[in-house]
């Protein structure tokens, strides 16, 4: 797989993925996201992102139990692979080289 | 995958149905599943945090987000993706061959660009304009059609009987409505209409600031309350039930607004009619749309109509017929038309006891009213030649299509054999043939919607008046132009597809096949014939219309009609003799005016014609025929150039004691000698004895489509309700300013309105002129669609024989004889084409010329022009093309064998 770029809110659902304990679809994200960072998303969006991710290689889903709320229709549940972990890994390290590298007396220069 | 059946509970709170419909019809099925389950799901724990309503909205909302190409689009055949296939086949298994046929199709387009173009364009110029005439001659049969009682409604009309033949008018007399009534109650409703042309309000304004309004466009009119019964009126504020007392009125909402500016609380307030007759509003009715010959803005309670004429109308007798009057009925099964028809002798004769002529009343069915030329109406010849010219022109574009067809048909050989081979069937290859005609066919069909949009804002502002329509799709329409479409296809399409789809195999694949074989060039040259025995037509009917629009234009009439101005007087039912004096002095002393003149209807002839009877000397009866009258003044023979033969001018004078006649009124009474008449008397009821002091010469008091009447002239200031002026100078501008002033000065109260005599006396061939310029137009469409076709052949011809002429040129031959080689053959179809079109031509516009008397002859010439101008236009088509392969340089056409 060739080396992919992750926008924000792919970023966002794939750390929401890898820190769920289980398997988890669509409903489970968007409400994790929308407690950890106040915005509103749409289904749709969440979706979008779940199967570009997959496509990508840093998920993987499976077909999950329905329920009665649900109309009867099945979930897909997805489940981070090593792919994923990996990438999420590396884009944790860069963050970490770049906090690195801002000078502590600039943040505190503006007060912070 | 597990589907649980969902176990039974009380009926659970649901998203919105439409947005489930949605999702289930856009989204991709293999996504569908976990997106809904997950709408859902969010759903119903809203529903719990938010309330129903809140959470329907949301579902809704997110809905409509999911429509993204990501969710459309189906899942692809082979795919790495985890995901299961949701279905095995995402593609029907039967579209993979029509994939194919379209691929090919767009492909074969693609490649030849230039056909393409020139079926598109040639067909969308073709069905576009065909689309505007079928929507025009649609508009005039769907006139008036909505009224619910349609096929009930009747008009009263007159019919003059005399040995010459059977005259019908829409005049009747004004007592009739009253008369039909009395004796027969039966009949379901009768109603009277005075039509009142240019009608003046006047709005009266706070401290004395009165708006007046005077629409020229649209008469007004007066009517009965039981008109409203017969026709349909949607009523935004009050009705038509206070219209039977004198002094009320009714308007349209557009009118309302005029006056008022608004629609609302306008009921009870007044309007001066005329500027003289105060009138009270009692109702607002909606615009009616264009499609109705009935357009009045402003109606009036026929009670009103004696304040406006000054005498009770009914009093009148039955021999005046009046242009304006009307009388519509509701029949119904106790009291049908034909019962009244049957008893018109009795009435007639009830009523009419002494009349002379044959005149009676029968009623004639609305509907026919709007395409019968006796009635005013729209010919329906006009109409069907146009619908004719319509299908011509679709019939020309489709040409260009199958000639282009077939004569690519040689470069499709191979794939039709190669089909074959692999075991396509005959019927398949034509289904194939014809599926791409429908492309093109569907391309040109879009490009002619434009066509027609833009054609109709044209048509609406080119053919002001006579075909003033706008057009409204409608389902009907729309059957009607897929019926089309269809029929084009079929028509252009069918044969191309057999010939095609008709190649054997072996020859096909062998390349074999010569020019000849497909599809007989012989049927190509029929059709070329018969695209330019089209435009052939067609340019002679638009020469023979301009000519003789142009003889109209320039004949002598009679009467001089140059720089002569008509101001019209105010429509009081009888003129103030010491205005109309004073309007004269001021307006002789204006530097631009010179002779000056007052008479019933301004100049000569003037559309207005008033009929009566007279008796001559002391032949005790009537004289048999009718007879028109005219008011004019002393300066009126002067003014107009109207020559004596005999005797002399009328003298000056307020009353009509003297008249002049005549010489086709001369020769009616039995006179031959021009002076013999001079000094003998007529006698017309209500007037003084009248001496014949003159005869004039013959003028044109109709246009040119009637013979010239029986006529005489008299003074009757009383009756003048035009004044007519020489402009000596060319400063017209200054000389309308200066007079308008002169007019509100003597007439405050009235409108100063004016027209050019030259100009007015046009407007009778109106409709001539509309119907000249709409072949004008279609004439040039349809040249320019034959000739489309023609490039297009001859650019394959080129092609094909660019070998031949190369072996030509080494042989010899110069460029001279190689264009003739091409041009040969056009002007040979030319030329048959002409012996075909020239004979139709001539009978078609000699039944034409029958509705002028006095008309032009049907000169060679005229047929000459056509056959020349198709001649030049198509040689210079073919020449672009041959001059290019005549100069091709043989080197290079010959090289690569």
């Amino acid at each position: 797989m060739k080396k992919t770029v992750l926008g924000e809110l792919e970023e966002l659902v794939l750390l929401v993925v890898a820190a769920s304990t289980e398997d988890v679809y669509g409903v489970p994200v968007l409400e994790e996201l929308q407690r950890q960072t106040g915005r509103s998303f749409t289904i749709s969006a969440i979706h979008t992102t779940l199967y570009r991710l997959e496509e990508k290689g840093f998920l993987v889903s499976s077909v999950g139990g329905a329920t009665a709320e649900r109309g009867g229709r099945s979930k897909r549940l997805f489940a981070l692979t090593t792919e994923g972990g990996r990438v999420l890994q590396e884009i944790q390290q860069m963050r970490i080289r770049l906090w690195e590298s801002v000078p502590e007396a600039k943040l505190q220069l503006l007060g912070l | 995958m597990i589907r649980q059946p969902s176990s039974p509970q009380p009926k659970p709170p649901s998203p919105p149905q439409w947005a489930d419909w949605l999702l289930d019809w856009f989204v991709a099925p293999h996504l569908l599943e976990y997106v809904q389950g997950d709408l859902l799901e969010s759903f119903h724990k809203r529903v719990g945090q938010v309330g129903l309503a809140r959470a329907r909205r949301e579902y809704g909302w997110a809905v409509l987000h999911c429509l993204t190409p990501f969710f459309a689009k189906r899942q692809a055949a082979s795919t790495n993706l985890s995901i299961p296939p949701y279905n095995p086949y995402p593609t029907p298994a039967t579209s993979a061959m029509l994939r194919n046929y379209l691929k090919i199709a767009w492909r074969n387009l693609v490649k030849n660009r230039a056909y393409a173009l020139i079926n598109v364009t040639g067909l969308a110029l073709g069905l576009g304009c065909a689309l505007l005439i079928f929507a025009l001659v649609r508009y005039h049969y769907q006139i008036d059609r909505h009224h619910h009682n349609y096929d009930r409604i009747y008009q009263f009309t007159s019919r003059f009987s005399s040995p010459s033949g059977e005259f019908n008018t829409r005049a009747i007399p004004y007592p009739l409505g009253q008369a039909v009534r009395n004796d027969h109650p039966d009949i379901e409703q009768v109603a009277m209409l005075e039509e009142w042309y240019q009608p003046l309000i006047v709005v009266p304004g706070a401290n004395g600031a009165d708006k007046k309004i005077k629409d020229t466009q649209q008469a007004g009119a007066f009517v009965e309350p039981a008109y409203f019964h017969i026709f349909d009126y949607t009523w935004l504020a009050g009705g038509p039930d206070d219209l039977s007392q004198p002094g009320t009125v009714v308007l349209s909402a557009d009118m309302a607004r005029k006056c008022f500016g608004t629609t609302g609380q306008v009921i009870g307030r007044t309007l001066r009619l005329e500027a003289r007759i105060p009138a009270r509003v009692v109702g607002v009715f909606a615009d009616y749309q264009d499609n109705t010959d009935l357009a009045y803005p402003v109606m009036a309670s026929w009670a009103s109509l004696k304040d406006q004429r000054g005498n009770r109308p009914e009093a009148e007798p039955f021999d005046n017929t009046n242009s304006s009057t009307h009388c519509f009925a509701l029949f119904n099964d106790r009291f049908r038309a034909t019962d009244w028809n049957r008893q018109l002798g009795s009435f007639v004769k009830k009523y009419n006891p002494k009349q002379i002529r044959e005149l009676s009343y029968p009623a004639v069915p609305f509907r026919i009213m709007h395409l019968s030329p006796d009635f005013g109406g729209v010919s329906r010849g006009l109409l069907l030649s146009l619908l004719t010219v319509g299908l011509l022109l679709i019939g020309t574009a489709s040409i260009n299509f199958i000639n282009l067809a077939t004569a690519q048909a040689f470069n499709r050989a191979r794939e039709v054999g190669v089909r074959k081979v692999l075991g396509s069937t005959q019927g398949q290859l034509v289904w194939q043939f014809m599926g791409e005609t429908a492309l093109i066919v569907l391309m040109a069909t879009g490009v002619a919607a434009g066509v027609f949009r833009y054609g109709q804002t044209l048509a609406n502002e080119y053919l002001h008046g006579v075909f003033r329509f706008t057009f409204h799709f409608s389902p009907s329409v729309l059957g009607w132009l897929a019926l089309l479409v269809a029929g084009i296809i079929l028509l252009a399409g069918l044969y191309p597809a057999l010939v095609l789809a008709g190649f054997r195999p072996v020859v096909a694949l062998a390349g074999r096949l010569t020019t000849r074989q497909v599809g007989g060039f012989s049927l190509r040259r029929g059709l070329v014939v018969t695209q330019f025995a089209i435009s052939q037509l067609l340019i002679i009917g638009l020469v023979v219309v301009a000519e003789q629009l142009q003889y109209v234009r320039e004949k002598d009439l009679g009467f001089r009609k140059d720089a002569i101005l008509t101001v019209s007087l105010p429509h009081t039912p009888t003129q103030d003799l010491s205005k109309m004096s004073a309007f004269r002095h001021l307006a002789t002393a204006l530097p631009d005016v010179g002779t000056f003149s007052y008479s019933m209807s301004g100049p000569p002839q003037s559309g207005w014609i008033s009929q009566t009877e007279i008796r001559f000397e002391s032949r005790p009866n009537a004289e048999p025929y009718g007879l028109q009258q005219a008011w004019v003044d002393a300066d009126y023979v002067g003014l107009y150039g109207l020559k004596l033969v005999a005797g002399r001018n009328l003298q000056p004078s307020d009353t009509a004691r003297e008249a002049l006649i005549n010489e086709t009124f001369m020769q009616r009474l039995g006179f031959s000698r021009p002076a013999d008449v001079v000094g003998k008397r007529i006698y017309k009821a209500g007037f003084a004895p009248l001496e014949i002091v003159g005869v004039l010469n013959d003028y044109h008091q109709s246009d040119l489509k009637a013979r010239i009447e029986p006529r005489f002239l008299t003074t009757l200031a009383s009756g003048f309700y035009s004044a007519n002026l020489q402009l000596t100078s060319a400063h017209y501008g200054r000389a309308l300013r200066q007079l308008q002033k002169a007019y509100n000065q003597v007439y405050p109260d009235s409108f100063f309105e004016s027209a050019f005599v030259d100009e007015q006396l046009q407007q009778a061939y109106q409709q001539e002129q509309t119907m000249g310029r709409l072949i004008n137009f279609f004439a040039v469409i349809a040249l320019l669609i034959g000739c489309m076709g023609l490039y297009g052949l001859v650019l394959f011809m080129v092609t094909q024989k660019t070998k031949e002429i190369g072996v030509r040129k080494v042989l010899g031959a110069s460029v001279g004889s190689l264009l003739w080689l091409f041009n040969r053959e056009f002007v040979r179809l030319i030329g048959t084409a002409f012996v075909l079109a020239a004979p139709v031509g001539w009978w078609i516009t000699n039944g034409w010329l029958q509705h002028f008397e006095y008309r032009i002859r049907l000169s060679p010439g005229i047929f000459l022009v056509a056959l020349v101008a198709t001649l030049v236009v198509a040689l210079l088509t073919v020449s672009v093309q041959s001059i290019k392969a005549a100069f091709l340089n043989p080197v290079k056409s010959l090289r690569s064998d």
